[in-house]
């Protein structure tokens, strides 16, 4: 091959190459996505850092926003969809026991795939379930299934925000006001609701919802506001309410502490919900273990929290 | 600077790399395998026109299918191929393979000069060739010897012409390894400046100045392939000696001129030679060939830029074998500030480095080497010949040091290899079937022997060739008086990697 012969074939071998090599991944990657024709495909990445399931492609290039939609898949009844669930960052696990999907566990870098054929309609929640960090709580999210044509249904569920990136109160801020932003900067008002009101549905759960705390205060035998109130400037003053047994501020303090006590374990060791129908799915909003994340102190403050509100 | 008007005579570049005969040693005892002779396929493989397209073609391709897998695939780095071949097998590979065994082979397939070196050159696989003699003023391009260049054609600066540039560079890149190792787009953003890099200094200045003089991996490059066993040198000295058309230096209707400033027929060192075969094409009297040759054969620093890379290497390969392998994970903490946004950590991380690697090193083994001057005695050795004969040991030390360190990380991370293989991208795909192998993470129990072992194997070569250069300089009576400090931290700091490793 004379030289110019050889040089013509490197540039060309050079040009093709290059386009070749650019394009023919994502030629292989949408025919592999799209092998079936007839099924819908769903791409779901979980991210943690932006506290969301979504839709939208997260690579490389973008993962830096820290800032993707909510996903809020459509389905339509008796037609295939195909999930294909990733992970950005670190372990989940998607769950949405009402459409009796999962619990699935999602590593980083694999892809799990599998097919929901719905077959009537309506509006599905879904959830990750192992707490992949502070922003875990906020994964959550619809799926809608509706019969095909239809108007789509618009959402329901509030969406919780950035919660954890939630500034702190002031250095001054009374326990109550510590409390009140641990109340919403570590996620309780996700499962407990806005200021403790309760009404998060929690599937096959006993109770259906997730438990309200705005009554707590009565829920601890403390059924006068002035008694709450002296309680409180206890906890504030730094007193260990055990060591108040000898001078009791308030009437049956004995009970009023059996209470604080079994309350507090509560929160720092987590309960699995029980279950409606012992045959059913386990519900997927889990009172987590806080041991970890909050002091004792801390404890205290969400109690002195929520001992205030009132339904 | 324009070249235009070059007479027959092609031009010397000079060579600043080049070190007086005086210094130059060639042990007669040592061996050679002249490959070419063995093997003469090989020999007409480099004398091949597309010999370097062949070879950095492929890696052109793998290069941008990396860069595309950063920006579009998965922002898991160990799903990622960017990550794990580049940062895991590629740096394997080049430590453990390429420079022990073949030298700076990686610089004749490395893609990132490419689309330079294709403007310099106009082409790819001919070679410009004219005759100075007929040629007029004013024709295209730029004549450098016998061959025609386009773009600027800049000299590089003299006092640029150290590795001074690659040495602040390539400590700056590695400060952020552990960036590197958990984003895709980071490596992306670095590999794609140096890329860029690249291509424009080739516009701007002749031939491989930027691999020379900038590439933060040549550095490394070229004080290690001091020890490997490859080289490519003249068969007969008095062939060149007698010879008229210097095409090795100055190009030919056959090749390119050095693309590395080297003279190839004297070259005396593995240092700046990029193994493109240019001067075995050029050769007209089949004079230039390729050797085997026994491990740490060329044994002269040239200046404290080299001496200084020896002692950067040696500290990286002591920080990251602390940060990776060490049991302090709050150290790790410290360097990945991107996850942990610890700055103070970092900044008490990034000062550590630097000043053990550009003071605190030098200025121990400073230390060294005139304790072991003074116990020798009245001399008429000058430091700077001492510091730089005794630096030598570093070089394999260094070298088998990186070996140990990037061994278990080559193990753990080995079924990432076979996982990214099959899906690049981290996208689902399953291309060989490899893609769900069970994450198993290798180390087995006799990893820290084979470390040790590799460790053992660098401390024989330094203090071998620490004693040799020992002799060299101050004569067989003195030399273990004087190499005797050195030798002592050479294996102090080789029992402590060993404790580092074996725990
Ligand atoms: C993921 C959802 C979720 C989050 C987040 C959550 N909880 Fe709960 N919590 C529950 C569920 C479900 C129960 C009921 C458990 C059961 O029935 O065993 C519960 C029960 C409780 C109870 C006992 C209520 C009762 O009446 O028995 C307290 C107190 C409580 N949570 C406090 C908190 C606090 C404080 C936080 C935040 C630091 C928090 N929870 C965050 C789901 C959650
Ligand atoms: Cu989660």
């Amino acid at each position: 091959m004379s030289q110019k012969m050889a040089e013509i074939v490197a540039v060309f071998a050079t040009l093709i190459g290059i386009g070749a090599t650019i394009f023919l991944p994502f030629v292989y990657q949408s025919r592999h996505l799209f092998r079936d024709s007839d099924i819908q495909v769903i791409n779901l990445t979980g991210v943690n850092s932006a506290g969301t399931w979504t839709e939208e492609e997260v690579n490389g290039w973008n993962y830096w926003r820290r800032d993707f939609a909510a996903a809020r898949p459509v389905l339509n009844v008796g037609r295939t969809a195909r999930f294909r669930l990733k992970s950005a960052d670190v372990i989940h696990t998607f769950y949405a026991p009402a459409l009796g999907v999962g619990p699935v566990q999602v590593y980083p870098g694999h892809v799990v795939e599998f097919e929901v054929r719905p077959a009537q309609r309506g509006v599905f929640q879904y959830y990750c379930t192992t707490v992949c960090g502070m922003p875990h709580f906020g994964m959550r999210g619809e799926i809608v299934v509706q019969r095909e044509g239809e108007a789509v249904t618009t959402g329901s569920l509030p969406t919780s925000g950035k919660y954890w990136l939630e500034p702190p109160p002031p250095a001054n801020a009374n326990l109550v006001e510590r409390g009140q932003w641990l109340f919403h900067q570590k996620g309780c008002f996700t499962c407990h609701g806005p200021e403790g009101r309760g009404g998060v549905s929690n599937w096959n759960y006993v109770k259906g919802t997730v438990p309200a705390l705005n009554a707590l205060a009565e829920r601890l035998m403390l059924f006068d506001r002035e008694d709450v109130k002296v309680i409180v400037e206890q906890m504030e003053s730094g007193k260990n309410l055990n060591s108040l047994v000898a001078s009791p501020p308030v009437a049956r303090f004995n009970v009023f502490l059996a209470q604080y006590r079994s309350v507090r374990d509560l929160i720092r060791k987590g309960s699995t919900p029980g279950k409606k129908d012992p045959h059913g799915p386990v519900p997927p909003l889990e009172m987590p273990t806080w041991d970890q994340r909050l002091s004792e102190v801390e404890i205290d403050a969400v109690i002195a929290y929520l001992l205030t509100l009132q339904p | 600077m324009s070249t235009r008007s070059r007479q027959a005579s092609p031009e010397i570049v000079p060579g600043s790399h080049q070190i007086p005969d005086t210094l130059q040693t060639v042990d007669a005892k040592e061996w050679r395998l002249d490959l070419f002779r063995c093997a003469p396929p090989l020999k007409r493989i480099a004398r091949l026109r597309w010999f370097q397209f062949a070879a950095v073609f492929p890696n052109l391709l793998i290069f941008l299918l990396f860069i595309s897998a950063g920006i579009f695939g998965t922002p898991v780095g160990n799903r990622n191929i960017m990550i794990i071949f580049v940062w895991i097998l590629w740096w394997f590979l080049l430590i453990s393979a390429m420079v022990p065994f073949a030298s700076r082979i990686w610089c004749a397939m490395c893609p990132f000069p490419f689309f330079g070196e294709w403007f310099q050159r106009r082409a790819l696989v001919r070679v410009a060739a004219i005759d100075p003699k007929k040629e007029k003023k004013g024709g295209p391009g730029s004549v450098i010897g016998r061959n025609r260049y386009f773009g600027l054609n800049r000299r590089w600066p003299k006092a640029l012409s150290n590795i001074w540039i690659q040495n602040f560079l390539f400590l700056a890149l590695c400060t952020f390894s552990a960036l590197f190792l958990t984003r895709p787009i980071v490596s992306v953003v670095v590999l794609s400046s140096i890329f860029l890099t690249a291509t424009i200094f080739h516009l701007i200045y002749r031939q491989r100045a930027f691999c020379n003089y900038v590439c933060p991996v040549s550095g490394f490059l070229s004080l290690y392939s001091m020890a490997s066993m490859l080289e490519v040198r003249s068969r007969d000295r008095e062939v060149c000696d007698e010879c008229k058309e210097k095409a090795c230096l100055a190009g030919s209707e056959r090749a390119w001129g050095c693309p590395w400033f080297m003279y190839p027929s004297k070259m005396e060192r593995n240092n700046y030679c990029g193994l493109c075969m240019e001067c075995v094409k050029a050769c007209a009297h089949d004079n230039m060939t390729v050797n085997l040759r026994p491990f740490c054969s060329d044994t002269r620093l040239k200046g404290y830029d080299e001496a200084w890379k020896a002692f950067i290497m040696l500290s990286l390969a002591t920080t990251y074998s602390i940060i990776y392998l060490g049991p302090w994970g709050f150290l790790k903490d410290w360097a990945n500030i991107a996850e942990s946004g610890k700055w103070g950590g970092f900044l008490a991380y990034t000062a550590v480095l630097w000043a053990s690697a550009l003071l605190l090193v030098p200025g121990i083994y400073y230390g060294a080497v005139w304790i072991g001057k003074r116990l020798a005695g009245d001399c008429e050795v000058s430091f700077k010949d001492a510091f730089l004969g005794l630096a030598y040991p570093l070089v394999p030390l260094g070298l088998l040091a990186w070996i140990a360190f990037s061994f278990p990380l080559m193990l753990v991370n080995g079924s990432y290899i076979l996982m990214t293989l099959s899906d690049p991208f981290g996208w689902g795909w399953d291309l060989l079937g490899t893609s769900h192998i069970a994450w198993t993470p290798v180390v087995p129990h006799w990893t820290p022997y084979i470390q040790v072992l590799f460790l053992l194997v660098g401390l024989y070569y330094a203090l071998t060739t620490g004693y040799a250069q020992a002799r060299k300089l101050f004569g067989s009576e003195a030399a273990v008086k004087a190499f005797t400090p050195v030798a002592i931290l050479l294996t102090a700091c080789v029992s402590c990697f060993a404790w580092l490793y074996g725990g």
